[in-house]
C-alpha cells in the first residue's frame, strides 16, 4: 500500500524546538518522529511513501534519502521555490498536497494512507484499512478518545451509530464540544477523493475536504480502534513523550546505547565514574558525553551526544540535547534544553543567551575560559 | 525605571514597574533601590511586573541582598512570574532569597 506523510508544517507551536528543523524531525531522544512513523508503516507493509516538505525541507530529504536505509521507497514533493539560492517554503495545504502528487504521475491509484508527520503512533494500519473497506467509505479518519478538558486543543469529530461522521468542530470549548473523539491526522482514502479536491491553493483536508464530503452525503468513517497516539502539538507534549520513551512506554521505540548498569544505558566513550555520581534510572547517556564526578542524575533523563554535565550539577526528569552543557551546581528539573533555550515541562521558554547565563546552561563547545570568571562569581554568590 | 515605594505596616515594599530587569535598566534600578535599603528592618521587592530577568538583574538583586544584610535588614522577594521563577530555580537563587507569593505574605512573614 502507498502512503503520504504530511511534513510541510512550520511547527510554530513547538518553537523554539523547530527553529532549525521541521517538526517531523524532532527527535524522540535520538530518533526523529518521522523515522518512527516510517518504521511503523513498513511493519504493516506500507513501503511506497511520499513525503511533502516545505520548511527546512532539506533536513528531511538529507536524513531519509530514497528510504533504502529504512527499508522503504521514498520520494518527496517540495512545496516552495529556490529563490536567490535559498529554499523558500510555501505549503499548499494537506489536500492540495495530495492533488499535486497525483497530478505529477498518478501516484494514488488504490486505497492509500495519509498521516501527519508530527505524532508518535502505535496503530494497526491493516485493521484501520479493513474498517475503511467494510464501511465502503471514501475516507476514514482514525479517532482517539480524549479527556473532556483536552478537546480545546483538537478537532472533534462527531459520528452516528454506524461510525459515519456527521459533523466536525475545530478546537471547541469544553462546553460547546459535541463529543470527545478527536481527529488524529491519520486517514485512509479512496483515490476517488481526488474528485473533491479542487484546483485551489491552499486547500486543507481537515477544514475543507472532510466537511465537504460529509455535506455531500458521502461516507466518511470515524474509526475508533485501539491505538497509541502521542501528538506533539505543544512543547509540554515533547517533554512528556521523551519521558515516556525513557520509561519504555513509546511503542516501537528502542532506547539507544547499551544497558551497562541497571536502568542506565550508555553510548560509547562516555566519561563517567558511576560510583562518584548519584544516578537513579532510567538514564540514557549518549556517546561522547561527559558526566563530572559529584553530579546527580535522577531519571527519566537523557543526556545527548557530546553533552557535558559539570561537577555538582543535578539533572532530573530532563532532556539535555547533544552538546548542551549544564554548569557546575546548576539544577535542571523537568526541562528540555539544547544549550540555547531551556524549555520547561509546562511550556515556559527561557532564552538562555538573552538571560546571559552561559555558565549555568549553555553550549559545551563554548571556550571554557570565557565561562570561568562568571561561573566563579556565581558559585561564590550562592555559597 | 519607575519604582514605587509603599509601606505595609513597618515593612517597606519596593515595586519596580518595568517589564524587565536586565542590563538595560539595572543601573537605574540600583541607584534608586540602594538608598531605600538603609532605613528599614524588613524590605520586600515585588517583582510582579517583571517578565524577564537576566544575569545582570539577578546580580543587582544579590548585591541589594548583601547591602541589606550589612545593615541588618531582611530583604525578601515576591510576585515572581513564571519565567523569572524558572531562571531563579535554574540558578538556585531560590535558595539564596526568601521568596513569597505576594507582598502581603512577604510583609507578614517576618
Amino acid at each position: 500500500m502507498k502512503a503520504l506523510i504530511l511534513a510541510a508544517g512550520k511547527g510554530t507551536r513547538v518553537m523554539p524546538l523547530t527553529r532549525n528543523c521541521p517538526k517531523p524531525m524532532l527527535r524522540i531522544l535520538d530518533t526523529p518522529v518521522l523515522e518512527l512513523l516510517i518504521n511503523r508503516l513498513r511493519e504493516h507493509g506500507v513501503t511506497q511513501i511520499m513525503i511533502n516538505t516545505s520548511h527546512h525541507a532539506a533536513a528531511i530529504q538529507d536524513y531519509f534519502g530514497d528510504g533504502r536505509r529504512f527499508g522503504v521507497e521514498l520520494a518527496y514533493s517540495f512545496e516552495g521555490q529556490l529563490i536567490e539560492g535559498e529554499l523558500v517554503g510555501n505549503p499548499v495545504g494537506s489536500a492540495a498536497a495530495i492533488r499535486c502528487i497525483n497530478e505529477h504521475a498518478g501516484f494514488f491509484d488504490d486505497t492509500f494512507l495519509v498521516l501527519c508527520g508530527d505524532a508518535v503512533v502505535g496503530i494497526d494500519f491493516s485493521q484501520l484499512v479493513e474498517h475503511h473497506h467494510r464501511a465502503r467509505a471514501i475516507a476514514t479518519i482514525a479517532l482517539q478518545e480524549v479527556a473532556p478538558a483536552d478537546v480545546v486543543h483538537y478537532g472533534v469529530v462527531v459520528t452516528d451509530d454506524d461510525g459515519l461522521v456527521t459533523s466536525f468542530q475545530e478546537k471547541p470549548s469544553q462546553e460547546e464540544a459535541l463529543g470527545t473523539q478527536v481527529n488524529t491526522g491519520i486517514y485512509v482514502f479512496e483515490p476517488s477523493v481526488l474528485n473533491y479536491i479542487p484546483d485551489t491553493v491552499p486547500y486543507d483536508l481537515g477544514s475543507q475536504v472532510f466537511p465537504d464530503l460529509v455535506a455531500r452525503g458521502l461516507p466518511v468513517l470515524g474509526a475508533c480502534i485501539p491505538m497509541i497516539w502521542l501528538d506533539i502539538g505543544r512543547l509540554s507534549d515533547y517533554h512528556r513523550v521523551c519521558m515516556m520513551a525513557l520509561r519504555g512506554e513509546v511503542p516501537g521505540y528502542t532506547l539507544p546505547g547499551r544497558e551497562t548498569l541497571p536502568g542506565m544505558r550508555f553510548g560509547i566513550n562516555v566519561h563517567i565514574y558511576p560510583k562518584r555520581c548519584e544516578i537513579s534510572g532510567p538514564v540514557v547517556i549518549s556517546g561522547g558525553a561527559y558526566i563530572a564526578d559529584g553530579t546527580t542524575l535522577v531519571g527519566p533523563c537523557f543526556i545527548g551526544a557530546g553533552a557535558r554535565i559539570e561537577q555538582g550539577a543535578r539533572v532530573e526528569a530532563s532532556v539535555v540535547m547533544p552538546h548542551a552543557r549544564i554548569g557546575a551546581n546548576a539544577h535542571v528539573n523537568e526541562v528540555v534544553t539544547d544549550g540555547r533555550y531551556c524549555m520547561l515541562a509546562d511550556g515556559t521558554v527561557l532564552d538562555l543567551a538573552k538571560a546571559d547565563i552561559p555558565w549555568v546552561v549553555g553550549d559545551a563547545r563554548m571556550p571554557r575560559a570565557s565561562l570561568f570568571a562568571a561561573e566563579q562569581r556565581y558559585l561564590d554568590s550562592i555559597g | 525605571m519607575n519604582i514605587e515605594n509603599t509601606m505595609i505596616g513597618t515593612v517597606k515594599v519596593i515595586h519596580p514597574v518595568a517589564p524587565s530587569l536586565d542590563a538595560s535598566n539595572v543601573a537605574s534600578f540600583r541607584a534608586q533601590i540602594v538608598p531605600l535599603l538603609a532605613d528599614s528592618q524588613r524590605l520586600v521587592i515585588d517583582l510582579d511586573k517583571i517578565e524577564f530577568i537576566d544575569s545582570a538583574g539577578i546580580g543587582a538583586l544579590i548585591s541589594c541582598l548583601r547591602i541589606a544584610a550589612e545593615g541588618k535588614a531582611q530583604l525578601v522577594l515576591c510576585g515572581l512570574n513564571r519565567p523569572v521563577k524558572a531562571l531563579f530555580e535554574l540558578m538556585r537563587m531560590h535558595r539564596v532569597f526568601e521568596i513569597h507569593q505576594d507582598r502581603e505574605s512577604a510583609a507578614g512573614a517576618a
